[in-house]
């Protein structure tokens, strides 16, 4: 016993030596982090390297770029992309950075395109990144490739349900195996229907927050619903969903996390009735029936992409109504863009399914921007919390206390609830996701890219 | 934004009775009287704020309504309203200190005699905490004023905020 010890603090030891990064800052089988890595700019470096560059990141939904030419602006981590359809229909995601000089050569948000040319010197790409003009060209005499000088495209691009995922790492395993049983509950969002559509661009807001704290509270914080967000119990409006609750969680290797929760019973997510029979065409019968009691799914895809629908009673006093039973539900994704240690920008959408009535667009739409988004009345407490914490663990002595992850260690659970899934357990609060997502990250930061 | 209508005159008593609605209306706001603000607010209020884009002059306006930060109505309003008054919003506990200073203002006709359009630019001052920084936030606001029997009231609000990346951690304020 003992020796194991000293090998493993010896083994931290020479990762610490050999890639800067002391992996024991994250020790998840006690259930403890310490706050260092919320608030250092060396391990927010290190992340952007180490995580950033070699994950599986989420770049567009394919209703965003439909057509041939269709483009939309996105960052990779630290890195500007565009995401553009070409005129051969594919999606392809290259660096926002002309080869000549360094400029972004697409400067919009999103818009249609056949090529981009440079705004300094004039450089001219065609959209499946060719290098097609350069001005002045006769004055290299040859010496400037053209062909080797298109735009940066990254080696690996590929979707699931419209999600389009992008990766640096030429050898990343495939992003079917990369995301693994959380498809299973991405299926539930994206999957459910003929498909989901985004409703527009993106809100876009900055926090002075750490990226982590956002991603980790979507994965699965079931428990700060009761007191980051009191005021639906001192409203009232927490009253309206009541019964014997049904919960789940999933927790993969790879770091994603979600939990699904909901009360005994037959609410569905609030979808409506056009809605649940197409839903019949597209689920397994094993997620019908898990799909059943559902008011709530929520997880984050590692590294910082979080989704969440949640169904909720919108009667005259929330100003909207759903069509089935005053219950509506939406479906977000949202991205926790890091900008340093100490900030992020925040990226957040609305999806709705392609096919439902308008009638349920409109109040789907709604119920999101009145609890989710920048004025949303529940994220507006999400975002005060991870900025409060940020700042209130920059001291020196709040550095040497360490922050607790320990609900639901050692706890026992029902043999597989969800008998396709070997990473899912029964019950609704534990900080069992947390602990997934910080062990894939600590092990990510504890190799050298 | 509102770039139709001829805009009344200043010496017109109906531009001083506007300029006074949202004088009054900023203090309602900067001293936390959101109840008496809601008060003054027709029950078909519409208080939206369409979210901006980076896009090319020739590719269309730099703003979107197919995503809106607020779409709110006189319910919505009034379940937000109610939320701050709670002991849980804690984006807003303490309460942010704000300074909604408004300029700009021009009044213009509408092909309804009890209504007005009033646009006006805005630059609300956020400060939170124990930050001495603060959030600025401009922008401008198209309002649809309607003269009832007690008084003007708000029939509408659209709000443009002057940035793609809210310098904001939430909008937990109003505009």
């Amino acid at each position: 016993m003992k020796a194991a010890k000293s090998t493993s603090a010896k083994k931290r030891k020479s990762v610490r030596k050999e890639t800067g990064f002391a992996p024991d800052l994250v020790r998840t089988g006690e259930g403890i982090i310490n706050p260092r890595i919320f608030t250092d700019p060396e391990i927010n470096r290190q992340e952007m390297e180490r995580i950033f560059t070699r994950s599986w990141l989420y770049v567009a939904h394919e209703s965003e770029i439909p057509q041939p030419g269709d483009f939309v602006t996105r960052t990779m981590g630290d890195d500007p992309v565009i995401v553009w359809r070409g005129q051969d229909g594919k999606v392809r995601v290259f660096l926002n950075v002309c080869r000549h000089r360094g400029r972004r050569v697409c400067v919009e948000d999103m818009g249609k395109a056949v090529h981009f040319k440079c705004p300094y010197h004039g450089w001219t790409y065609g959209n499946s990144g060719q290098l097609i003009s350069v001005p002045f060209f006769e004055g290299y005499q040859g010496k400037l490739d053209k062909e080797l000088l298109g735009l940066y495209e990254t080696p690996k691009i590929e979707s699931y349900h419209g999600l389009i995922f992008a990766n640096w790492d030429a050898k990343a395993e495939p992003l079917n195996d990369y995301l693994g049983e959380a498809k299973w509950v991405l299926d539930l969002l994206f999957g459910r229907t003929q498909g989901m559509e985004v409703v527009g661009p993106p809100m876009r807001w900055e926090a002075d927050a750490n990226w982590k704290l956002a991603a980790a509270n979507f994965a699965g914080d079931g428990v700060h619903l009761f007191t980051t967000h009191g005021f639906r119990s001192a409203l009232g409006l927490a009253d309206k969903l009541e019964g014997e609750r049904v919960s789940y969680r999933l927790t993969t290797a790879k770091g994603h996390a979600s939990a699904l929760s909901g009360f005994k019973g037959n609410y569905c997510m609030g979808l409506p009735e056009d809605l649940q029979a197409e839903m019949r065409r597209h689920l397994t019968e094993e997620q019908l029936r898990i799909m059943g009691p559902l008011l709530i799914i929520v997880g984050n895809v590692f590294p910082n992409l979080s989704f969440l629908s949640s169904g909720q009673h919108t009667s005259e006093e929330w100003g909207g109504g759903g069509d089935r039973d005053g219950l509506v539900s939406f479906v977000t994704l949202r991205q926790w863009q890091p900008k340093g240690a100490d900030k992020m920008e925040v990226w957040s959408w609305c999806f709705v399914d392609k096919n439902a009535s308008d009638g349920w667009k409109v109040a789907s739409r709604e119920s999101y921007l009145r609890v989710f988004g920048m004025g949303g009345m529940f994220e507006q407490d999400d975002m005060e919390n991870w900025v409060d914490v940020t700042q209130a663990l920059r001291g020196p002595i709040a550095k040497r206390l360490w922050l607790q992850y320990k609900m639901g260690l050692g706890r026992s659970h029902k043999e597989r609830p969800i008998p396709s899934l070997k990473d899912v357990k029964d019950g609704a609060f534990s900080e069992d996701s947390e602990r997934a997502f910080y062990r894939y990250w600590q092990q990510l930061m504890a190799q050298r890219v | 934004m509102g770039e139709n209508g001829v805009n009344i005159s200043p010496k017109d008593p109906r531009y001083s009775e506007i300029v006074e609605f949202l004088i009054q209306e900023a203090e309602l706001l900067d001293h936390g009287r959101f109840s008496e603000w809601l008060e003054l607010m027709t029950e078909d209020i519409y208080y939206r704020m369409p979210v901006r884009v980076n896009r090319s002059r020739s590719s269309g306006p730099d703003y979107t309504e197919k995503t809106e930060i607020f779409s709110e109505n006189r319910a919505s309003l009034g379940m937000r309203v109610k939320r701050l008054g709670t002991d849980f919003a804690w984006s807003e506990s303490p309460p942010s200190r704000t300074r909604h200073l408004i300029t700009n203002v021009r009044v213009r006709a509408t092909a309804n005699p009890k209504e007005l359009e009033a646009l006006s630019y805005f630059l609300v001052y956020r400060n939170r905490t124990n930050s001495s920084s603060a959030d600025i936030l401009s922008g401008e606001r198209q309002d649809l004023m309607r003269k009832t029997e007690e008084a003007w009231r708000l029939a509408g609000r659209t709000i443009l905020l002057d940035q793609v990346v809210v310098g904001s951690r939430n909008l937990s304020i109003f505009f």
